[in-house]
């Protein structure tokens, strides 16, 4: 059974979503603030962790930070509607992605479902170890692996899989509906900062291509293209 | 400066103009007037001359003045060796100067007769007139030694005017009258509307929402009625800074705080589907009521951010064309399911420095408005123009509907106003207020009007040029 982290302060609130999430087929475990809530998502016991942004003491965008410290726990926030500031710095941190906090439960189980069927199926996968390489980048998507220039990439489990779209269409450009649906599992929202933002953070970690041009171009109004050199 | 500064200078400028000429006219007009403007060379002022002499010999001076009373036709003046007439009328400098010239030149001349008075005084007794003698024939008998040149001109030279007369007081003092009274004007005038200046701006500041704005620093220690009114703002403008933010921090805090009951009723409402237990069509209701709410208490932060300047998302080139392609498609693909559509009929291309979402937000809100409020409009009509030189992005939606009644179209942007046609429960009055402000950020600006024809027009103004970002940008 897949165990998901819900690290929440409103008990009310997560006795009810945990009743769901069990009711989806999901083994759930409650953190009501963000210290038991770091050591339990570096425990390497669960497969997601779902993050409310606002807790008192420590919020959730400090909880993810520190997580992100140490892991690439895929990690799912709670949102406000209206709050665009939190959500976008909660992509920059690493979330992979975000539901707004009033929600249905059935949205927040189709953005789980989206986030571990990406990661499951690496992990699924196994056996069979292909790679894929263009210039200094190399990925080996059924290990959920990447590398530049030989030095292993850490990578959140999102940014991993839109480096991957954006690999196997090397030297073509993706459009950010394609990426969103491809490698976020869900169409492309109007003003979505997603894509971007994730871009954004892949291009800090990729080294740039010999002639100082990052490996991953904007293409404006088509998208993203890896470059092939 | 302003006008007030202006107006002021002018007014108190004038006053001291109008008082200066009067007190000048008032002088003017006691000072007794004798034009003397050279030594009289006719043959009458030879006689007067002679017999003034004898009387001041012969009489003293007192005869000489009661002579010199009786008759006015011919003023001889009589100058002691200082220059002052004996009588104390005034003469002019070179008008005794030349007389003493004449005498000195020939002594026996009867135009300048000499008398020595019991003191000892020499007395020099001369006629003087008041006209330019004619030229050539002005020169007196006695007076060829002088070059021809310095004549009369050398007794009243030219460039300084005539002494004595109702004329033009010397250019000197005249211009630093009306300069000195200028500059006093002026130092009154701005000690005046510099205070009401630097109100001005404080009251613009506050009226745009920037409560933060106070007028103590440019007031200084100054201690009067003016400085008084400026420090009683600063008081009003904390005041209601304090409540402002107090209100803002209620609104935030209860929203946030009508969220936590929203997840939990949609967490539980997911429950009771998920088990089965409830009717599907009254679940998708409360779901339905739910997300409006969530909606509803969304747009009040997002409101009550942008009014308080905390704005979201990050600034980038905007496609215009590309944004209303996007709310249009939108638009459309609701409004076909009810057999309606809006038609871009008049298109430009645009670029804009700003924030992709909220002007996404502030076109889809007209838009939608247009959608809701004229439900029997069939077609609704969008047009993008380019104007100034492209300087400026034009868009208007037009549609067919009832209108708004004219006293109310000033209001449609007050949020949670609802106009008599919005008749429909959809909405909360917050979508055009949002709109508004979301565009003011960005520099430009909405109106609305009623189409002759009947409908209403809304219409939103944004300059290409303007960068809502931080200040520090536009410098870069």
């Amino acid at each position: 059974m897949i165990k998901i982290l819900l690290i929440d302060d409103d008990a009310k609130l997560t006795s009810l979503l945990r009743e769901y999430l069990q009711g989806e087929g999901y083994s759930v475990h409650v953190e009501g603030e963000g210290y038991g809530g770091i050591t339990a998502a570096l425990s390497g016991e669960y497969a997601l962790a779902v993050l409310d942004v606002m807790m008192p003491q420590l919020n959730g965008l400090d909880v993810l930070r520190r997580i992100r410290e140490h892991s690439a726990l895929p990690v799912l926030m709670l949102t406000a509607r209206g709050d665009d500031v939190d959500r976008i710095t909660g992509l920059e941190l690493g979330a992979d992605d975000y539901v707004p906090k009033a929600s249905t439960p059935r949205e927040l189980v189709a953005r789980i479902r989206a986030i571990l069927r990406r990661t499951q199926s690496a992990i699924a996968a196994g056996a069979t170890v292909s790679s894929m390489t263009c210039g200094g980048l190399s990925m080996w998507p059924e290990q959920r692996r990447a590398e530049w220039l030989g030095q292993p990439l850490e990578l959140t489990s999102t940014e991993f899989s839109l480096l991957e779209v954006l690999l196997r269409n090397a030297g073509r450009p993706v459009s950010k509906n394609d990426l969103s649906e491809r490698a976020l599992g869900r169409p492309f929202a109007r003003h979505d900062r997603n894509i971007d933002v994730h871009v954004s953070s892949i291009r800090r970690k990729l080294g740039t291509l010999e002639d100082g041009r990052p490996m991953i171009q904007s293409i404006h109004r088509l998208g993203y293209q890896l470059l092939k050199e | 400066m302003g006008r007030l500064f202006w107006k002021f200078l002018l007014f108190v400028w004038l006053a001291q103009l109008v008082g200066i000429v009067a007190l000048a006219l008032v002088f003017w007009v006691a000072e007794p007037r004798v034009k003397l403007e050279s030594v009289d060379a006719g043959p009458n002022a030879r006689i007067y001359v002679g017999a003034a002499a004898a009387i001041l010999r012969y009489g003293g001076a007192d005869a000489f003045k009661a002579w010199v009373t009786a008759d006015i036709e011919h003023s001889v003046y009589a100058v002691d060796s200082t220059g002052t007439d004996i009588l104390g009328r005034s003469v002019p400098p070179d008008v005794t100067a030349h007389a003493r010239e004449l005498h000195e030149a020939d002594p026996d001349s009867p135009l300048v007769a000499e008398v020595t008075s019991t003191a000892r005084h020499s007395i020099l007794l001369f006629a003087a007139r008041g006209e330019w003698p004619p030229s050539g024939s002005s020169s007196p008998p006695g007076d060829r030694r002088r070059p021809p040149d310095v004549g009369p001109r050398a007794v009243a030279p030219l460039g300084r005017p005539p002494y004595g007369g109702r004329n033009w007081p010397p250019r000197g003092p005249l211009l630093a009258t009306l300069l000195v009274s200028l500059l006093t004007a002026a130092l009154l005038a701005w000690y005046v509307a510099k205070p009401i200046r630097s109100l001005r701006l404080a009251f613009e500041a506050a009226s745009g929402g920037r409560l933060d704005h106070r007028v103590a620093p440019l007031i200084g220690t100054r201690q009067d009625e003016l400085a008084d009114l400026g420090r009683e703002f600063d008081r009003m403008a904390e005041r209601l800074q304090d409540s402002m933010s107090r209100q803002k921090r209620l609104l935030h805090d209860v929203s946030h705080e009508v969220r936590s009951p929203l997840a939990r009723l949609q967490a539980a409402v997911g429950l009771l589907r998920q088990k089965g237990s409830a009717d599907g069509m009254t679940v998708d209701r409360i779901e339905e009521e739910i997300a409006r709410i969530d909606r509803l208490v969304g747009d009040l932060l997002k409101l009550s951010r942008i009014e308080s300047g905390d704005l979201a998302g990050e600034i980038d080139e905007i496609d215009l064309h590309e944004l209303v392609s996007q709310v249009l498609c939108d638009a459309n693909f609701e409004a076909r399911s009810e057999g309606r559509q809006v038609v871009w009929t008049e298109r430009s291309e645009g670029i804009l420095r700003g924030r992709p979402e909220m002007l996404h937000v502030a076109f889809e809100n007209i838009v939608r408005n247009a959608l809701k409020h004229a439900p029997d409009c069939r077609v609704i009509t969008v047009e993008t123009t380019l104007e100034s030189e492209g300087s400026i992005y034009r868009f208007r939606v037009l549609d067919t509907g009832p209108g708004v009644r004219e006293d109310e179209l000033a209001r449609l942007f007050t949020p949670f106003f609802r106009s008599d046609r919005a008749s429909s429960t959809e909405g909360y009055g917050l979508g055009l207020a949002i709109a508004r402000r979301s565009i003011e950020v960005h520099g430009g600006t909405i109106h609305v009007q009623n189409r002759p024809g009947g409908g209403l027009a809304v219409e939103i103004v944004l300059p290409l040029g303007h960068d809502s970002g931080a200040a520090s940008r536009s410098f870069g």
